[in-house]
């Protein structure tokens, strides 16, 4: 019986190495319990209406609690939020998180503590670096359409930094079939700067062009949340919203089905 | 700098009705501010917390509140009272080590509303208690909504109207 087991393993293993595309047959390895690989599906959200607010999140949030939800490494929160006209959050404070919004329909007006008033629209991506604590209030600044945006979370490198705040606009040519960076640790390319070695890119690809994303630093691990579309990641199949976790590669393929957009957030892995 | 501060008892109904207003001051060209005490997280006032230092925020809030000509005020009810939050908040501001902190409230108008499962008259009668005592010149019409009752939106226009009318006298 053990020598049976070995030489099915052994056979197996040899398959493997002289036609690496055969996976191991049998016995599938469930994807979203591997712990080189997460996978988020859209309609396993976690949910809450608050009737002016409707929110959507991949990690637990307020009223979502789930402890298997608790986030991808230093990525703790993503929050896609649809607030109706004129509605938004009241004046609320933070502490040490680095915060970016982006919104993907309508726009938002940002006001805070140290003096910003600023409406970001499609296109732009504002970060907030929180450290020792600021206050601020988000609101839809339209009085006719809702506002759909995501609310990104990431722990900071540094504890206690003196807050800071930016915000700049991308543009969407920049992006067709290419990687756009738009968040990094020291605003290279133009990209807003964050409190971590976090790279965010935004990328929107045409069906049947294979694109390749290699990773900035090994240490990190690639979430991969799709805004539109429908494409495969790495191999697996991925539709609008959901959400792939990967941490053992540093090369990923991408191959998009029909036109789609993708964010890729490049984390540290050790919180 | 904004000329009304709206604060939210709750951050689900109440922080509507807040919004309700804020959209309703907005058509009407006054600036306003919703403030959202249950995200605020302050920590429960007491005299040993005191001692132990006042949070930095409340500079922050007690600036807010300095600045503010008017206010609204909407709150669930509690066990027929005030939440926790609405006093707590208070308790703070008037230990914010600004001894003449009544500047704050004194001669400025505040309109009250409720969006509560048990009707809010009781906690709107405590609430109006308190603001008088701190200064607030409270204006009589109120806006209530349950789950049975929705807001109605020609009550939070008219009590906008009473409270600008309340800012210029």
């Amino acid at each position: 019986m053990k020598r049976r087991s070995f030489l099915r393993k052994l056979t197996f293993s040899l398959l493997a190495t002289t036609f690496p595309s055969l996976s191991w047959g049998g016995k599938k390895v469930k994807k979203e319990q591997s712990m080189n690989m997460v996978l988020h599906k859209n309609k396993s959200r976690g949910v809450a209406d608050h009737g002016w607010l409707k929110s959507h999140h991949t990690f637990s949030f307020a009223s979502y609690y789930n402890p298997d939800r608790m986030g991808f490494g230093t990525l703790r929160v993503i929050n896609d939020d649809v607030v109706e006209p004129s509605m938004g959050f009241g004046t609320h404070p933070h502490n040490n998180m680095e915060i970016i919004s982006i919104p993907l329909k309508g726009s938002l007006k940002h006001k805070d503590t140290m003096g910003n008033e600023h409406v970001i629209a499609k296109g732009e991506v504002q970060a907030m670096s929180a450290g020792t604590g600021l206050q601020h209030s988000e609101y839809n600044n339209s009085s006719k359409e809702s506002v759909n945006f995501l609310q990104i979370w990431v722990k900071p490198k540094k504890q206690n930094i003196k807050p800071n705040y930016s915000q700049k606009k991308f543009d969407e040519k920049d992006r067709l079939d290419q990687f756009q960076l738009v968040v990094s640790p020291d605003g290279q390319k133009g990209s807003v700067e964050i409190n971590q070695d976090a790279f965010f890119s935004l990328v929107s690809t045409n069906p049947n062009k294979e694109l390749v994303y290699s990773k900035y630093s090994k240490d990190n691990g690639v979430y991969f949340f799709v805004l539109d579309g429908e494409l495969d990641v790495g191999s697996e199949p991925l539709f609008k919203r959901d959400g792939l976790g990967i941490v053992n590669k540093d090369e990923i393929k991408i191959l998009a089905k029909t036109y789609s957009e993708l964010l890729i957030m490049e984390v540290p892995l050790e919180v | 700098m904004s000329k009304i501060v709206i604060i939210a008892g709750s951050n689900n109904k109440n922080l509507e009705v807040a919004n309700e207003f804020k959209k309703s001051l907005t058509s009407k060209d006054v600036e306003s501010e919703v403030l959202d005490l249950v995200s605020l997280n302050l920590p429960l006032y007491t005299p040993a917390a005191e001692v132990e230092g006042i949070p930095l925020e409340i500079a922050e809030y007690k600036k807010i509140i300095d600045n503010a000509q008017g206010f609204i005020f909407s709150i669930p009810e509690y066990n027929g009272g005030v939440p926790p939050v609405v006093t707590n908040f208070i308790a703070w501001i008037s230990r914010s080590g600004d001894l003449n902190w009544r500047e704050s409230f004194n001669g400025k108008p505040a309109a009250l509303s409720s969006f509560s499962g048990s009707g809010g008259i009781q906690a709107l009668v405590a609430l109006r208690t308190q603001l008088s005592y701190i200064g607030l010149n409270t204006i009589g019409r109120q806006v209530r909504a349950t789950y049975k009752e929705d807001l109605n939106l020609d009550d939070v226009n008219a009590v906008s109207d009473l409270l600008i009318q309340g800012m210029k006298s």
